[in-house]
């Protein structure tokens, strides 16, 4: 496979003056919504999917990766300037990003972000782009039992590694399992939960769950603030908008040890933004010569965590187009839209539909430079959006997710299940358990079934076959790993007296992005 | 609070019991052309089974933990998400009878005026939204919403 020959493929399929239309539409509205407080890239993915009704599947990706950037470049913006990150990859750049602006260098703090961002895009679409094809001619040996390893990896991890409690993660993982073996059967065709309802016999729509799930509960949640809420009245001026030379220089190496972390931990199925915001921020801090400065607005803290999650997203794609295993929340919903379009990702797709994988790939590369254009001299405009009375929006955001939910099936069964979920979500999310593992959960559900039944058809009812194949086991053993190490971690230092600090930052309740 | 935090593990600990028993129910494994040995019972019985065990461990933690002090919801938070949650109620199950525009227009108006917006704020905000929404979507993207009496 000659990869620039494919490249080129993927250009002249972004490049028409419909795709780039589209892509800057994305990027657009991507960070016009995620500039709302309290409103992640889940939610402006979600919201936003009935404008791709209409598309063909490569323009509605296209916009759909560039509503994605875009909501996390937007979360950024009310990071700086509110102190609210919208979601929690963004909950590290709160902590200098804010101090910047307190002492009036907000326009250099989103510059930085923009800038390293924009680096750490660009830089970990090459990364896709080189690993894509390795894992695809790997992935092609791949039978149930190492793909059944996959997902529960990934779930697993997802679980063990989003912040909250790894029990509460764990069993919201498990029924987001559950509701997907709702419907009928994918082996035997027999109907299971479905109470006589003919709408649950194709199970329950992924979609509607997602936007009870994330849209309905975030704004009743945020309703509760509504007293509390205060308009900034911060205003930015051009001037200020561009760091100095001298911000650049001494960020050069936060933005590219933050972006090969973010790609790295991005490609890991279930790890992701948030981890790699966290670990940037960290590693950035204890390499600095004055990490004393971190905390109290030092421009490297800024740019690492934001190259760092930008970066993940990046490397969120490979496991998702390779495998066509979503890794978190915004990824799953991704996929999601993928098979209301008939397109399953995996290895084979890049066979059948090499010009859908590689014009993705192009435009996210356009998506970068565009998001750039679009957001150091666009940054006034977004901000100035923090200062529209949220009242004003929460009917509408209700308004897009209820019709969002109907529009999918056209039917109002849906609309009654977002609703259901955005009440079961509202209660979920103040007793801290994350919405994110259901979701995904959801969506790899009937595949993790169905490989596992298709494993045991292989081996004729032999479990042994998921520790004989070595793949498998080593993933099943990585997943095992990943949910009992963080726990054993917790015990031993509890145990030796050492009070270890949990990982959420304060303030933020929303899901690995 | 903490009658909520009890009140969820308690919940989902019976909808694994209540998948486990159901999962039981469902026919046993197919032999034949399917080969399949594990049947469709396998797969939700052993969630409902883990998805109690998970349950159980965490009303467990919620019952030895000290208990939290803050109320559920904080008083001044309660007229908000009372008038938010029955109008999204209302909203979505008049959807059909009204049709979009006019159900929109009157869950818009009616909330922001219940939260305190001005009348002219709440009227201009829902016809924007109304029929911002109804060209974009209906006319311009094609998307079908429910027509309702008016044909609109």
């Amino acid at each position: 496979m000659d990869i620039f020959a494919n490249l080129a493929l993927g250009f002249q399929v972004a490049l028409t003056p419909q795709n780039l239309f589209f892509a800057f539409v994305g990027a657009f509205v991507g960070t016009l919504i995620g500039a709302l407080p309290g409103i992640g890239p889940v939610t402006a993915i979600a919201v936003l999917i009935p404008f791709t009704f209409s598309l063909n599947p490569t323009s509605a990706m296209i916009m759909m990766a560039g509503i994605y950037y875009g909501s996390m470049y937007g979360g950024t913006i009310t990071s700086v300037l509110l102190n609210t990150p919208g979601e929690s990859a963004s909950v590290m750049t709160c902590l200098d990003g804010y101090q910047l602006a307190r002492q009036g260098r907000a326009g250099a703090a989103l510059g930085i972000a923009a800038i390293g961002s924009f680096i750490a895009g660009t830089l970990s679409v090459v990364g896709l782009m080189l690993l894509s094809p390795v894992l695809v001619a790997f992935a092609l040996k791949f039978g149930p039992p190492e793909y059944f390893g996959v997902m529960v990896l990934g779930l697993v991890t997802l679980a063990g590694l989003g912040g909250s409690s790894v029990w509460k993660a764990l069993v919201m993982a498990l029924v987001g399992l559950l509701l997907g073996t709702v419907g009928t059967d994918p082996i035997v065709g027999v109907t299971r939960f479905t109470f006589g309802q003919p709408s649950l016999w194709d199970g329950i729509g992924f979609l509607p769950v997602t936007m009870g799930l994330f849209a309905l509960a975030e704004v009743l949640v945020s309703a509760e603030q509504l007293k509390n809420y205060q308009p900034v009245t911060a205003g930015l001026r051009w001037r200020e908008l561009f760091p100095s030379w001298r911000d650049i220089w001494v960020s050069k190496g936060a933005i590219l040890r933050g972006t090969i972390i973010g790609f790295l931990v991005g490609v890991l199925p279930g790890a992701g933004a948030t981890l790699a915001s966290f670990m940037a921020y960290a590693i950035e801090r204890r390499l600095s010569r004055h990490p004393e400065r971190f905390g109290k607005g030092a421009i490297e803290g800024v740019a690492a965590p934001e190259s760092a999650n930008n970066a993940a997203t990046g490397g969120a794609f490979v496991p998702l187009l390779t495998l066509g295993i979503p890794g978190s929340g915004a990824t799953a919903v991704m996929l999601g839209i993928l098979l209301m379009f008939g397109l399953r990702p995996g290895p084979l797709l890049f066979e059948t539909n090499p010009d859908f994988v590689w014009g993705l790939i192009a435009s996210m590369y356009i998506g970068n430079v565009m998001l750039l254009l679009l957001n150091l001299p666009g940054v006034p405009i977004f901000a100035s959006l923090t200062r529209i009375p949220y009242p004003v929006l929460m009917p509408a955001i209700v308004v897009f997710s209820v019709v969002g939910a109907y529009a999918v099936g056209n039917n109002l069964a849906d609309a009654l299940i977002a609703l259901v979920f955005g009440v079961i979500g509202y209660f979920l999310r103040k007793a801290d358990y994350p919405a994110a593992p259901l979701v995904l959960a959801l969506v790899l559900g009937p595949m993790m079934e169905k490989s596992l039944r298709q494993s045991l058809v292989i081996s004729q009812g032999d479990f042994s076959i998921f520790l004989t194949r070595p793949i498998t086991a080593a993933l099943l053993g990585l997943a095992l790993l990943s949910l009992v190490g963080p726990m054993v971690v917790r015990w031993v230092g509890r145990w030796g007296g050492v009070g270890l600090q949990p990982v959420p930052a304060e303030g933020h309740r929303e899901d690995i992005s | 609070m903490n009658l909520v935090s009890k009140l969820i593990p308690v919940g989902l600990l019976v909808l694994g019991i209540f998948a486990a028993y159901q999962a039981r129910r469902l026919p046993p494994a197919y032999g034949g052309m399917s080969q399949d040995v594990l049947g469709p019972g396998f797969f939700p019985f052993w969630l409902g089974v883990a998805i109690s065990a998970v349950s159980a461990v965490i009303l467990l933690k919620e019952v030895v933990t000290r208990p939290r002090e803050e109320p559920f919801l904080p008083p001044e938070g309660r007229w908000p998400v009372v008038i938010l949650l029955a109008g999204t109620v209302l909203y979505v199950l008049l959807l059909e009878t009204l049709g979009f525009v006019v159900d929109t227009f009157l869950f818009v108006g009616l909330i922001l005026w219940l939260l305190g917006q001005g009348p002219a704020v709440s009227l201009g905000t829902a016809a924007v939204v109304g029929l911002g929404m109804y060209l974009v979507f209906v006319r311009l993207l094609g998307v079908s919403l429910p027509p309702g009496p008016f044909g609109f």
